[in-house]
């Protein structure tokens, strides 16, 4: 392994913080959260030919933890054999709140279909400029918006839900 | 002026040019509605922002940090998953393993010697737990009895030595990983040896005392250090023993 692999291997476990909160954000459960990213990060180190350093490092795990988790809902949808595509909705959300009926926002997160979660989860919590999520989800800026829209709206709704526009 | 909302979320999220800011902040110093949608909308983002930051602050699990560095060949274990191990094990055949084993079979040798003596040296446990015989180091006292008599179903509160996973060895025998805390915490893999128990690993845990032991379950591979894992994959073949299997190899005293 070469310096640069070594340098490149710093600035992953540098980015891990960051890495998780997004693996928490789109799984709600600490476990779930780490697993998904250590799977993904075993996927990363055996690609990290696969970078290309005048990209964004975060950019591209960012990338590669999307895709575990996608498949990760695939896998899971064909054990319980549903034939829902994980890209627009996920199974078993969980609706409970207080007694006003607001979610936890982790709660109201689980609630949103996946390609939202994602959007939004990259967008707003993570912080990336439209054009960087756009590419980590693969879609177009317009579509990265109106999920980005719809998001919104939903946590809006499941946090607050006399309060709606 | 009527603002649709994917422009407002965008100002919100920084992705207007000047002009178009600059035209929605002069909109909203005129409109309260309009003030009051974008305040919902920044509002929104600072919550979701805020229940997830606190995972910022969180100590980054080492399984995570070892997923990373075992990218580089230099690393101790290439390895974590049992299953995987195995799954990889039986479609390639055993060729490329030997010769991954060989390169670090002596270096790993050599560690877990030195190491021993180093550890050993330093215990001062109540009664020796182990003993250089032949070059073998062997179970002795209160570690030589946990390895025979306790299961990993049913532990004892309070033991000093706590036994984790049982497994077949490809050599025939019985192996058990075990944890005891002396100054340090301390886990190992031993492996049935005629009537004796013989060491092939002992590392010095991270964390707390005893782990994978906890709640007398036994041990989840995650929580294994890496280099004893790495032991654990180059010996067991098949899957860990089940309580049932546990006992009964017990009573037939480890043979």
């Amino acid at each position: 392994m070469s310096d640069s692999d070594d340098l490149l291997q710093t600035r992953i476990l540098e980015l891990l913080p960051k890495l998780r909160r997004f693996a928490r954000s789109l799984t709600r459960n600490v476990h779930d959260a780490d697993d998904l990213l250590q799977s993904a990060l075993e996927r990363a180190l055996a690609h990290l030919d696969q970078w290309q350093a005048d990209t964004r490092l975060d950019s591209w795990l960012y990338t590669i933890v999307r895709h575990a988790w996608i498949d990760e809902l695939r896998s899971r949808a064909r054990r319980e054999h549903t034939f829902e595509d994980p890209g627009q909705a996920e199974a078993v959300p969980d609706r409970r709140g207080d007694a006003s009926g607001t979610l936890a926002v982790d709660q109201a997160m689980a609630c949103l279909p996946a390609e939202q979660r994602v959007a939004v989860a990259l967008v707003l919590i993570e912080g990336l400029p439209y054009k960087e999520a756009a590419q980590i989800i693969g879609i177009p800026m317009g579509t990265l918006t109106s999920r980005l829209a719809r998001g919104r709206q939903a946590l809006q709704q499941l946090l607050e839900p006399g309060d709606s526009a | 002026m009527t603002i649709p909302d994917e422009t407002l979320a965008a100002y919100v999220d920084g992705e207007l040019e000047a002009a178009e800011r600059a035209r929605i902040e002069q909109a909203i110093a005129q409109d309260a509605l309009l003030a009051q949608r974008v305040a919902q909308q920044r509002a929104l983002r600072d919550r979701l922002r805020g229940a997830y930051d606190g995972v910022l602050q969180e100590a980054v699990p080492q399984r995570l940090a070892q997923a990373v560095k075992r990218g580089a060949p230099t690393g101790p274990a290439q390895v974590i998953d049992l299953a995987s191990v195995r799954a990889e094990r039986a479609r390639r055949g055993n060729g490329q393993r030997q010769v991954k084993l060989r390169r670090y079979g002596i270096a790993a040798s050599l560690a877990v010697g030195l190491m021993a003596g180093i550890l050993i040296q330093r215990l001062a446990a109540p009664g020796a737990m182990t003993e250089f015989h032949d070059g073998a180091l062997l179970a002795r006292g209160a570690l030589a009895q946990a390895l025979d008599e306790q299961l990993a179903s049913s532990p004892l509160p309070g033991a000093a030595v706590r036994v984790g996973l049982s497994f077949k060895s490809r050599a025939g025998n019985y192996c058990r990983t075990f944890a005891f805390s002396a100054g340090r915490s301390l886990v190992g893999l031993a492996c049935r040896d005629q009537d004796q128990w013989q060491l092939l690993n002992l590392t010095a845990a991270e964390g707390s005392a005893a782990p994978g032991t906890t709640q007398g379950m036994r041990m989840a591979t995650s929580a294994l250090p890496p280099a004893l894992l790495q032991a654990v994959n180059d010996h067991i073949i098949g899957d860990p023993l089940n309580a049932a299997a546990e006992a009964k190899a017990r009573s037939a005293g480890w043979h």
